[in-house]
């Protein structure tokens, strides 16, 4: 009886131990992926704060399974499909789908199947000092009306008018800093030929 | 590609969240109108949207979210832990729990997974008029040629790495200690520590090549049911030509592989072959870049038979040929194509040769030239 008591309580002690451990490991995938999933998130739903609540149900997903998925690999691709199921989810909702139009949401449904089966996001590449550095390296004239856009959040008219600038000229040096930075990563993007699936190879 | 600057504009547009119902059509419509607008559009809308990134990180936010998760996590343990309360099951949990301790904390079950899970391939399909490379995790870089099937594990980090290989492909295998990395084709087996090489092996060719260019390979594997006893060795600058047929192969070693000219012209027709002799020859000081150049978009061809040039065109511009006049098949051809199209191409063989032929869409027939 005593014995059995031991028992439990030992069980008891092992159990949170084994929290902890799991804890420790599960906050450091949260630390790694949390930025890249909820830009990832934002790829295909624009809002901010539905992307913070998709990227934070693909966490609850993970640790449900988290057992079995507790390599780097697995857990963080089983993040980023469980992303994308997520968005899929959001936007087949009825309330959601009377916001966009019928033409944007048949694109990014698309999109987001075509990142389930072809592609993959430079996200999921880990180049984020690549990025930056691409980033940075861009001409000035470039860069700040891209910065200003794409991190300020300020809208094409109203960078223009900081820079004393034609709205078309903004939108023509925004489109030639996203070139400039597409020939920096090339050798990292989207595949386009390519199909790409996992699969088991015959053995001969 | 050259875009109008009204879709330039449309595409900012579309990534700013500035467009109109309007607009939005009309840019969609453009988008999916050819595959090199919606390839443009994705890789833009793809750098536009990771660049999020490169910004400082909202710290305090992910925190924030970080708090939220674990309240939720713990609530999901408290219910789970009243609901099965049964001791026997809560054992098993925590059996599995430790388990998992064990794979995770102390990482010795790291190895054990891996093998658990060398079965997981990535398959790269690359069509006809296509060429592309690829960097692995492990920093090993891989082009591949057209008409290439390759396939590789999804985990790098194993000490034997297998990867298949139907096609062309020229690779730099990033140098790991105690790894081997092997290249496998239907024929051919090579292994590799570090280094750089070139390996043809299409299906539909009679001929098999692996040229070296730095580090060393070794090839096994066997020719048409015929096991290479002893493995070869392959040094820099080496080339080893397998060519399939149904007789036994015999090895010889060659100093030099044929002339060669620099400009596009041809030599008298060689005698066609009456037997196809299975053969495994090794060149010594090949120029490699005849043999590489492909990964830079050259297509280079030295001597070749106009019905080997042929079939390696079908598969650089994807195109049918047809060789209607036999008596061609066998004339050799020398020359670089770079920028050409097939029009091009086609033409400037056509003039070195003379020969007529009719391009009909994607499908080109080659025949006898008519006196004029």
């Amino acid at each position: 009886m005593i014995l059995s008591l031991y028992f439990a309580h030992l069980n008891r002690i092992v159990f949170q131990v084994g929290l902890l451990a799991e804890k420790i490991l599960f906050e450091q995938y949260f630390k790694d992926y949390h930025f890249m999933l909820v830009a990832y998130a934002q790829k295909f739903v624009h809002d901010e704060e539905v992307a913070y609540d998709l990227v934070q149900d693909a966490f609850l997903n993970l640790w449900r399974n988290f057992s079995s998925l507790s390599n780097p690999k697995a857990a963080k691709s089983y993040l980023f499909t469980s992303v994308r199921n997520n968005c899929l989810n959001h936007l087949s909702k009825k309330s959601v789908r009377n916001k966009y139009s019928e033409e944007s949401l048949r694109q990014k449904i698309e999109e987001i199947n075509d990142y389930q089966t072809a592609y993959s996001s430079l996200l999921e590449k880990e180049i984020e000092e690549k990025l930056r550095k691409a980033v940075a390296s861009l001409p000035e004239k470039y860069q700040q009306p891209f910065r200003l856009s794409r991190f300020e959040n300020q809208s094409t008219k109203e960078i223009a008018e900081q820079l004393d600038l034609p709205v078309r000229t903004v939108e023509t040096r925004i489109y030639r800093a996203l070139k400039q930075i597409k020939i920096e990563l090339q050798d990292y993007l989207l595949l386009f030929f390519v199909h790409r699936r996992a699969n088991k190879f015959p053995s001969k | 590609m050259e875009v109008e600057d009204k879709y330039k504009r449309l595409l900012i547009g579309q990534l700013r969240e500035e467009l109109t119902q309007k607009e939005q059509n009309e840019l969609f419509a453009w988008v999916y109108e050819s595959p090199q607008h919606k390839k443009l559009f994705y890789e833009l809308k793809d750098i536009w949207d990771s660049s999020k990134i490169a910004q400082p990180k909202n710290q305090d936010r992910q925190q924030e979210e970080w708090a939220k998760l674990w309240t939720e996590i713990e609530k999901l343990e408290k219910k789970t832990d009243t609901l099965d309360g049964f001791l026997w099951s809560r054992n098993l949990r925590e059996i599995y729990k430790i388990a998992a301790i064990l794979v995770v904390a102390f990482g010795a079950s790291w190895f054990l997974l891996n093998q658990l899970q060398t079965d997981d391939y990535n398959t790269l399909e690359v069509p006809y008029g296509a060429r592309t490379n690829i960097t692995l995790t492990d920093g090993t870089k891989i082009w591949l040629n057209s008409g290439t099937t390759f396939k590789y594990p999804a985990k790098l980090d194993q000490k034997d790495v297998d990867v298949f290989l139907e096609g062309e492909a020229f690779f730099e295998v990033a140098h790991l200690k105690n790894r081997k990395f092997n290249v496998k084709t239907s024929t051919i087996n090579i292994q590799v520590l570090g280094t750089s090489f070139n390996v043809k092996s299409y299906d539909d060719d009679d001929q098999i090549e692996a040229t070296l260019v730095n580090g060393s390979i070794r090839i096994e594997g066997q020719l048409d049911h015929k096991t290479i006893r002893e493995p070869i060795l392959l040094k820099p600058n080496q080339q080893a030509t397998f060519v399939k047929g149904k007789s036994d192969f015999q090895i010889t070693r060659i100093a030099e592989k044929s002339p060669q000219e620099d400009s596009l012209n041809t030599q008298a027709p060689a005698t066609i072959p009456l037997e196809s002799k299975a053969s495994l020859t090794i060149f010594e000081k090949v120029k490699v870049e005849d043999y590489t150049s492909w990964k830079d978009h050259v297509l280079v061809f030295k001597s070749e038979p106009l019905v080997d040039l042929v079939r390696q065109m079908e598969r650089w511009y994807d195109v049918k040929i047809e060789i209607t006049d036999k008596s061609l098949k066998y004339s050799r051809y020398t020359g670089t194509f770079e920028n050409e199209t097939i029009e091009q191409a086609i033409e400037a063989l056509s003039l070195s040769l003379p020969f007529d032929y009719t391009i009909d869409k994607n499908e080109i027939e080659i025949l006898t030239k008519k006196d004029s």
